[in-house]
């Protein structure tokens, strides 16, 4: 019988190999040198190739093994929770110079909460207004970190 | 003697005013981490990484360190009260302490954990003190090839110590080793892998690397998780350890302590396998194994002295040799170089009242948890009931804020993200992001020294087998290798996992 955690194990070898391979082919094009005289492609070059070769072990024994170990982690991606938390990221990064502090901290931990249903609005404005002055507080004026304050006007 | 002159040295810097503050300051967070749901201290040093950028090297890594071992403490006061371990080295203390707590006498296992712990604590620091001299002036005397040689058999250790797939793990200790590599290559100077942009000229940064992996990849996947109920139980208890306790208990602080040290020290070590197997080790030493699991106090004593006495020892490797022999490790060598400093034996000689002053706060920081923790215990009960839909926007702020402002660089946000992402897939694939990161921070060092070895040697890869040294070392290395592929040792070692799970 064939597990999960087996086709799991098969789509992580794969991954290691395409990523083997691919750090492989763009250092071949990097000097090689010699190992006397290593270049910069040596090492990459190196591993890349053997990490192509460790991910295909894994596939393999995972396309061939009978017994599967019992999965830990449940296979199912919460595609919710992965959207909402990388977009508050990327949002932060999008907006952080222009829209200053204030704005962006109360954007983000909104954005941040919709990462599952059925949290109380209430609960995330006031959420929200917290954060924002405790940021403001400690990394604007406490630390001095560098960025604005408000988003610059004209 | 030498070591009192040391320690003397050690004191005076841990005992100025502005380093107590920011040991007091580590403990507490490093307790208020262990005690709050799904936060851990590898994402809680790594945000706090940046906000160190600004303090002295010896300053900052006596806050990072108080993170680390006063999570220990904390993780261990959830275990027993809600029976929720904080920590992963704290599982074991769940165990009995929480069957004590229902006992009524949450109050004599919180006291036996914290006491078992400052004992553990006094030793580990001692040791460190102890030996930390003589490991570093023998690798001071290592050349390329044994260095190169011992990062292989670290790395290949701490893969075989921690659990999971041997062979996923080394592949992603490649994938770290080779993130390692992007940027401008020092010795050739062409840029490797930055695809044209001027972003990576500089390489990966290793708080990107951390804070996307623990931190954001961490919250996605526990928000994505069923919400904990967290109730604490009503009496704690009393406040004090009767002869019969403290006959029993004491013991078993003294075996943890001792047998937490050396596993301490090994590679994959930390605090974890000294909790589990100290456990394992009162339960067959016990007259009465049967009460284990029934809350027996020698069941909270050993593991917590344990945890504490490896969480201390662990930092051996990485102050004498520059080697990590965990996440947090690899994050304190990140710190370390973020503040110019080279990591490995050279550190005692040219930074001596770092290192020292650091090992002596160490204590110092025990000391505090212990003053601190049995008074403050209410507001940790408090604080433990939070609950983490409250909790995670706040992370996500925090590593947002922290990452931007090393280098005032949107990119490195987004590149966070991309890791945050990569994280997650990595948890559902059932790779464990924690070896990656060792990699990444090896990788710079490995190439430099098998550069180094291999010109010396004028090409000639034999150099690695002739240095008699470095032989042993890979031998050691090739043979745990060998061991753990075998499928009847592999068998077995599933179990001990499993059982330790299970226990």
């Amino acid at each position: 019988m064939r597990g999960i955690s087996d086709k799991r194990d098969f789509v992580a070898g794969l991954m290691f190999t395409t990523f083997g391979l691919a750090v492989a082919w763009i250092s071949s094009g990097y000097e090689i040198g010699s190992a006397r005289a290593m270049g910069a492609g040596y090492l990459p070059l190196v591993l890349g190739g053997l990490l192509a070769v460790i991910g295909l072990v894994i596939a393999g024994a995972a396309l061939r093994q009978g017994t599967p170990s019992l999965p830990r982690v449940s296979p199912r991606i919460d595609w919710q929770p992965l959207l909402a938390i990388t977009a508050t990221v990327v949002l932060f990064a999008l907006v952080i110079q222009v829209a200053g502090v204030v704005l962006t901290t109360a954007a983000v931990v909104i954005v941040s909460r919709l990462a599952r249903r059925g949290y109380a609005w209430w609960e995330t404005l006031i959420l929200a207004a917290a954060l924002t002055a405790v940021c403001v507080a400690v990394f604007y004026y406490g630390l001095g970190l560098q960025f604005p304050l408000w988003p610059a006007f004209g | 003697m030498e070591l009192i002159d040391n320690l003397v040295l050690g004191f005076s810097v841990a005992l100025t005013i502005q380093n107590i503050l920011y040991c007091l300051l580590g403990t507490i967070l490093g307790t208020l981490v262990g005690v709050l749901p799904g936060l851990g201290p590898l994402a809680t040093i790594a945000m706090l990484l940046p906000i160190s950028f600004g303090l002295e090297p010896t300053t900052a890594l006596i806050l990072l360190a108080g993170i680390y071992y006063g999570a220990q403490y904390g993780g261990s006061t959830t275990a027993i009260l809600v029976n929720l371990p904080g920590e992963t080295s704290a599982v074991v203390t769940a165990l009995d302490g929480y069957q004590m707590a229902r006992q009524g006498r949450a109050g004599e296992a919180l006291m036996v954990a914290a006491l078992g712990s400052f004992f553990a604590g006094t030793v580990g620091t001692l040791l460190i003190a102890a030996f930390a001299p003589s490991l570093s002036e023998m690798a001071l005397r290592f050349g390329p090839a044994e260095y190169f040689a011992l990062m292989v058999l670290g790395l290949i250790a701490a893969v075989v110590l921690a659990h999971g797939s041997v062979i996923k793990a080394i592949a992603m200790i490649i994938v770290g080793l080779l993130l390692g590599l992007v940027g401008t290559d020092v010795t050739s100077g062409d840029a490797r892998f930055t695809f044209g942009s001027s972003h990576l000229a500089d390489g990966i940064d290793f708080v990107v690397v951390a804070m996307g992996l623990f931190g954001i990849a961490e919250v996605i996947s526990n928000v994505a998780g069923p919400e904990e109920e967290r109730k604490v139980l009503g009496k704690l208890g009393l406040w004090k350890l009767s002869k019969e306790d403290f006959r029993r208990a004491a013991p078993a602080a003294v075996r943890g302590t001792f047998l937490g040290s050396i596993l301490g020290i090994l590679p994959g070590g930390g605090a974890v396998l000294g909790s589990f197997s100290s456990y394992m080790l009162e339960k067959k030493l016990s007259r009465t194994p049967q009460a284990f699991g029934k809350g027996a106090i020698e069941g909270v004593a050993g593991p917590e002295a344990a945890n504490n006495a490896g969480a201390q020892t662990s930092f051996i490797p990485m102050l004498t040799l520059g080697l990590p022999s965990n996440g947090v490790m690899a994050l304190m060598i990140g710190a370390l170089t973020i503040h110019n400093i080279q990591p490995g034996p050279g550190v005692m000689s040219s930074n001596p009242s770092l290192f020292w002053g650091l090992i002596a706060s160490m204590w110092v920081g025990n000391l505090l948890l212990v003053i601190l923790n049995l008074p403050l215990i209410g507001v940790w009960i408090k604080l433990l009931t939070v609950r983490y839909r409250l909790l995670y926007p706040a992370i996500v702020v925090l590593c947002c804020i922290g990452v931007f402002s090393v280098n005032n660089s949107e990119f490195h946000v987004l590149l966070m993200a991309l890791f945050g992402v990569l994280g997650y897939v990595f948890t559902k694939l059932e790779c464990e992001p924690a070896p990656l990161l060792l990699g990444f921070v090896l990788g710079p060092m490995m190439e430099e020294n098998l550069r180094r070895a291999m010109s010396l040697a004028k090409g000639d890869p034999s150099v690695f087998v002739t240095r008699p040294l470095s032989l042993v070392l890979l031998l050691v290395a090739a043979g745990l290798l060998v061991m753990m592929l075998a499928p009847a040792v592999a068998r077995r070692r599933e179990q001990a996992f499993e059982e330790s799970h299970e226990a």
